[in-house]
């Protein structure tokens, strides 16, 4: 008598089916941390690797004339590891999901995004799904694609990646690392809290595992001319993960964007060369 | 050589020590014996240099930032290169020690290709296999359930629609037909008045007719609204920018309103229903026209991206990312309060009483973009103009 069609249009017992279902504090679920008292905002998103302690040394620069907010993607850092579900986080625009739900939950807008490595095209990807949420990005190491691809220079084969993810496979990256502070926490000893908070780089080695896969194998250049804001990309003069052609590609691609090519070497500038990171930001953004 | 010395020259694990940038300082026999250089071919040299390259990431994402934020790092997973170029595991714990205003990172390394040994990964494979059936199992039992879940759901929304459906009807077909015969008769009893000549009370006509006019759009709308889903109609391959295009002359045909101007940016083709998708762009304008800025010509920007997003949109827990088609109406009208974003959906719910419309189009739009399986949000502040966007699945595997 009637088709299936009908019953799906009645969205509005689904929604009131789905608001029953307990919505997870998106706060606690991405450790999201809030300091600075500017009235614009710069939200920071690590890369693959640690989580956003990564950012020590460049967010208290910008601290008085902006509003800073830091976060672990889930799965990172000092997120809430069971929110983790590997199909939401087998593909980049999951993770873009948590930066728009941390928009979205602290009702931010017209926000400078700042991502190092992946977080680069993890911001990309959110910035072109809502577009008002965003007013600039900062890409710090950025790739759209890591591995060679016939006229494209990644700078690394598909081997490569293979066996950085056998290698990963392994476990042996994070176990101790990993390990270590749940032990701790057993103990009970609240004299042991700072070691523990110093756990930051652990990781969940399966977690681990897939998101390195995600990154690596990630190809986002189709993506590259759909952005709309302002970009800044901040390219490392000797970096194996994201070489100088990948830079050189992404400002011929990415429609305004503006392209630095630092002193600093290595994938995370912001640790070895901090206040040459800074610099370049606030030179942007003047 | 005294006793360090001796015990440093006889280590049974290699020990490295290298600076900040990575340059090392010193290295042990064994360590070169791993690698198969002399020991002098090593200091000066980078750490990375003896690494392969997937080590090379592990120690670009993992090893540095550790060693920089926490000054350590523990029975890290390496792979180094030796001389031949072929590979030696081991295993690396690394601590900053600091000499004056130096940083000095000292290592010891440990050969771990006995436990690469065949029991080793046995082991591995028997973890792996049991975690698996039993993830299995659990994945059955959760399915099974979610199945009865939702075939009970699914069971009452039958029975739902199958009173909308009535509801409908009787609202709509059953309640034109009185409407319009009160609109025949009323308008012949003001025509007898007039040539028996009674003027009668023109304030309390004028109400009366206004009453009837609305009560007349509303049922047709609402009739509109629920026959939309009677029409069985194809899926078919879309030409964004020639739906478009005809929804735009239809709006200004239908409205009689030609002052305004459409700028739409090169649209993917994508599948839906023709007539349902039309009326979407159709209601879409006809809303950024009935809400112009009476200052400034009507500007409607159409922009359109291919994304990902996930086809579940009810259940919590399932991902799966597809390609879909976002288009984004922009308007320079007179947009409306930010906190009714997701109000504007409602039935019936208009939020300018100045406009002659009467609340349903943009409860259409998501009624047939749901259908669709997609999804529609609108945001705006007050005087800054609306956008409208739309993100739609580019194929239809659901229907």
């Amino acid at each position: 008598m009637f088709s299936v069609n009908y019953a799906r249009n009645l969205t509005l017992y689904a929604y009131l089916y789905c608001m029953m279902q307990p919505v997870k504090d998106i706060r606690r679920r991405n450790n999201v941390n809030i300091f600075g008292t500017g009235e614009k905002v710069m939200i920071f998103a690590h890369g693959f690797g640690c989580g956003q302690h990564m950012w020590r040394y460049i967010w208290p620069a910008f601290e008085k004339n902006y509003k800073i907010i830091l976060f672990d993607y889930v799965g990172s850092g000092q997120s809430d590891r069971s929110s983790y579900n590997s199909e939401r986080y087998g593909n980049l625009n999951g993770y873009a999901q948590d930066v728009l739900d941390v928009c979205n939950e602290l009702g931010l807008k017209k926000v400078i995004f700042v991502g190092h490595s992946v977080s680069s095209m993890i911001g990309v990807l959110a910035s072109i799904k809502r577009p008002q949420l965003f007013e600039s990005l900062i890409m710090i190491s950025p790739s759209s694609r890591y591995v060679n691809d016939s006229e494209y220079v990644g700078g690394f084969e598909r081997t490569d990646i293979e066996e950085l993810l056998e290698t990963m496979e392994k476990n042996y990256v994070g176990w101790a690392n990993f390990l270590a502070p749940v032990i701790m926490q057993n103990a009970d000893r609240p004299e042991l809290e700072l070691e523990l908070n110093a756990s930051f780089c652990s990781t969940d080695p399966v977690i681990a595992r897939q998101f390195a896969e995600v990154t690596f194998l990630s190809d986002n250049r189709s993506d590259l001319a759909k952005v709309r804001h302002p970009s800044l990309i901040l390219q490392c003069s000797n970096d194996l993960i994201a070489p100088l052609e990948v830079g050189e590609y992404l400002e011929n691609h990415i429609p305004g964007s503006t392209q630095m090519i630092m002193n600093a070497t290595g994938h995370c500038p912001h640790l070895s060369s901090p206040e040459e990171t800074i610099r370049l930001i606030k030179e942007y953004l003047a | 050589m005294n006793q360090t010395d001796f015990i440093l020259e006889h280590l049974p694990c290699g020990c490295i020590v290298f600076q900040a940038d990575g340059v090392i300082s010193y290295v042990n026999p064994a360590l070169c014996e791993i690698l198969g250089y002399n020991r002098d071919e090593l200091p000066g040299v980078s750490i990375e240099s003896l690494l392969t390259i997937s080590s090379r990431i592990i120690y670009q994402t993992h090893l540095f930032p550790m060693l920089k934020l926490q000054g350590y790092a523990n029975e890290v997973f390496l792979t180094l290169k030796t001389i031949t170029g072929s590979p030696a595991p081991v295993i690396v714990s690394i601590k900053a020690s600091r000499e004056l205003d130096h940083v000095y990172y000292i290592g010891t390394l440990t050969t771990v290709r006995e436990r690469e040994k065949p029991e080793y990964e046995a082991s591995l494979v028997s973890r792996k296999t049991g975690n698996e059936s039993d993830a299995l199992a659990k994945l059955g039992n959760e399915f099974e359930l979610k199945q009865q879940q939702l075939d009970s759901k699914l069971s009452q929304l039958y029975e739902l629609s199958e009173q909308y459906i009535q509801i409908g009807k009787v609202l709509t077909h059953d309640m034109q037909e009185p409407i319009r015969k009160i609109t025949f008769y009323f308008n012949a009893l003001l025509s007898e008045n007039k040539e028996k000549g009674l003027s009668g009370d023109s304030r309390k006509i004028s109400i009366i007719n206004k009453s009837v006019t609305r009560l007349r759009k509303l049922t047709n709308a609402l009739f509109d609204f629920v026959s939309l889903n009677s029409t069985n109609e194809a899926i078919i391959s879309l030409n964004g920018e020639d739906l478009l295009r005809e929804a735009e002359l239809e709006v200004k045909q239908s409205l009689g309103i030609n002052d305004f101007t459409i700028h739409i940016s090169q649209v993917t083709k994508f599948f839906g229903k023709y007539e349902q998708i039309k009326r979407v762009f159709v209601e879409l304008i006809k809303n950024s026209v009935q809400n112009r800025n009476p200052e400034r010509p009507l500007i409607i920007k159409i922009h359109s991206i291919q994304i990902q997003s996930n086809t579940y949109q009810i259940h919590p827990d399932k991902y799966n990312y597809v390609d879909h088609i976002q288009l984004e109406f922009a308007d320079n009208g007179i947009g409306f309060d930010g906190q009714f974003n997701s109000h504007i959906f409602n039935l019936s719910n208009k939020l300018n009483s100045n406009s002659d419309g009467v609340g349903m189009g943009l409860t259409l739009c998501k009624q047939i973009i749901t259908q669709h399986n997609g999804y529609i949000r609108g945001s705006s502040n007050r005087g800054e103009g609306a956008i409208f966007t739309i993100v739609l699945p580019v194929t239809q595997a659901y229907q």
